[in-house]
């Protein structure tokens, strides 16, 4: 285990002190997103097992075994807020002259980073 | 790896963690910046003025039907000016791609402008795996000066959170001199996040890309937030380009920790490993030369 790992697992200890069913779910999301071990685990809670598997990325993509999870199409309340959103107020409001804006001001900015690969 | 017919620089190697030697890549992937034109904002760091175009939804089309047939396309990041300026395009847009990518992680990187108009539609929810909101303080005023612009608000971002729960809500901040600047702000903000329940939140020190990045420019590293509740848990770097680290913010609402992550780029014109759509063009990195 690396030093920082054993910072972390005191800093768990000292933080959720008896609050168990916390720290261990935060002990079980950092041990399946590979931030703390096997071994950093037990030494949290020498009497669990950590169930369920390691995370091959952190942020648990959604997954797409949900049927109809990228259905697109419309409902006539979808229609109607569609309606609502094409009237006219965004079109003409900003020429090109308006200043524009970047919400990082980074180049590959690293949004959608993925916690367990990097960028 | 020849794309559109040039030959284009792929990342073959993931970040290298905690300075060992770097992991090959399991397959040749590649990120997707897709731009919008305009904003409704106008923050001095941004350099991002009218260099994007009106889109071509055919030439998109084109693009995405390549990338598909050529290459794993690992993350798609509808960005800007503000992707949702124009609501009507945005989810034309996000329609479209989703059909050619159906699984491919999206993330939607909006400063929030119409994102309550959007979660109308619950169609959308499933569409966007991750959205990635510019928020570079914890008070609504200080965001709008920020911005220049009225913004979304806490309560307006809890509740978007509450009830669109297949979107994954990331927030992130810009450090800027004045704002979020010492280890005292950057734990303020970090308690901001954790009662709006976002689980993860990310800090930037600015680009030297204009003199105003240059006076305001904070450097994460220097601020010594190492601390009882917050922890190191991984360090990335990418060659000597970029360097990121991954932090453990530990908090008592229900999530129980926010994960942070921080970055420095270093070398940002040596960073060409995106593609980048620019309503017109597809580019090789930010700002490169054209490709298709």
């Amino acid at each position: 285990m690396n030093p920082k790992e054993q910072e972390l697992i005191k800093a768990l200890k000292k933080f959720y002190g008896r609050k168990k069913n916390a720290m261990h779910k935060v002990a079980l999301e950092m041990w399946s997103n590979n931030d703390i071990s096997d071994e950093g685990y037990h030494q949290l809670f020498p009497e669990n097992k950590p169930d369920g598997s390691r995370a091959k990325t952190v942020g648990s993509r959604p997954t797409c075994d949900d049927p109809g999870r990228y259905d697109t199409s419309k409902s006539k309340e979808d229609e109607d807020n569609e309606d609502e959103d094409e009237d006219g107020e965004i079109h003409g409001m900003f020429g090109p002259e308006t200043p524009q804006s970047h919400h990082w001001n980074t180049d590959d900015d690293g949004c959608g980073h993925n916690f367990n690969q990097g960028c | 790896m020849i794309l559109f017919g040039n030959e284009i620089n792929i990342k073959t190697y993931n970040c290298s963690l905690f300075k060992q030697a770097p992991v090959k890549k399991e397959k040749e992937t590649i990120a997707l910046y897709v731009k919008f034109k305009g904003c409704n904002a106008s923050c001095n760091f941004c350099e991002y003025k009218n260099n994007a175009s009106d889109f071509d939804f055919k030439k998109y089309k084109e693009i995405l039907l390549h990338l598909k047939e050529n290459i794993w396309v690992n993350k798609i990041n509808l960005t800007g000016g503000e992707p949702t300026l124009n609501q009507p395009l945005f989810k034309k847009v996000l329609k479209l791609t989703r059909e050619i990518f159906p699984e491919t992680y999206l993330i939607l990187n909006t400063n929030g402008y119409n994102l309550l108009k959007l979660s109308k539609n619950k169609n959308i929810y499933p569409l966007i795996s991750n959205i990635s909101l510019s928020r570079h303080h914890y008070e609504n005023e200080k965001n709008n000066e920020i911005f220049r612009c009225n913004t979304i608000n806490s309560k307006d971002i809890d509740n978007l959170n509450n009830i669109s729960k297949t979107w994954q809500f990331h927030v992130t901040c810009n450090l800027i001199k004045g704002y979020i600047d010492n280890k005292e702000e950057v734990y303020k903000y970090l308690d901001w996040v954790a009662s709006i329940n976002v689980a993860s939140c990310s800090f930037v020190s600015l680009m030297p890309i204009n003199e105003y990045c240059k006076d305001n420019f904070i450097d994460f590293e220097k601020l010594n937030l190492e601390g009882e509740r917050f922890k190191l848990t991984k360090e990335w770097n990418y060659e000597d380009k970029c360097k990121c680290n991954n932090w453990a913010y530990l908090t008592n609402n229900k999530n129980g920790w926010v994960k942070v992550y921080t970055k420095n780029t270093y070398k940002p014109l040596d960073i060409t490993t995106s593609l980048v759509f620019d309503g017109k063009n597809i580019r090789a990195g930010f700002n490169e030369k054209i490709i298709a």
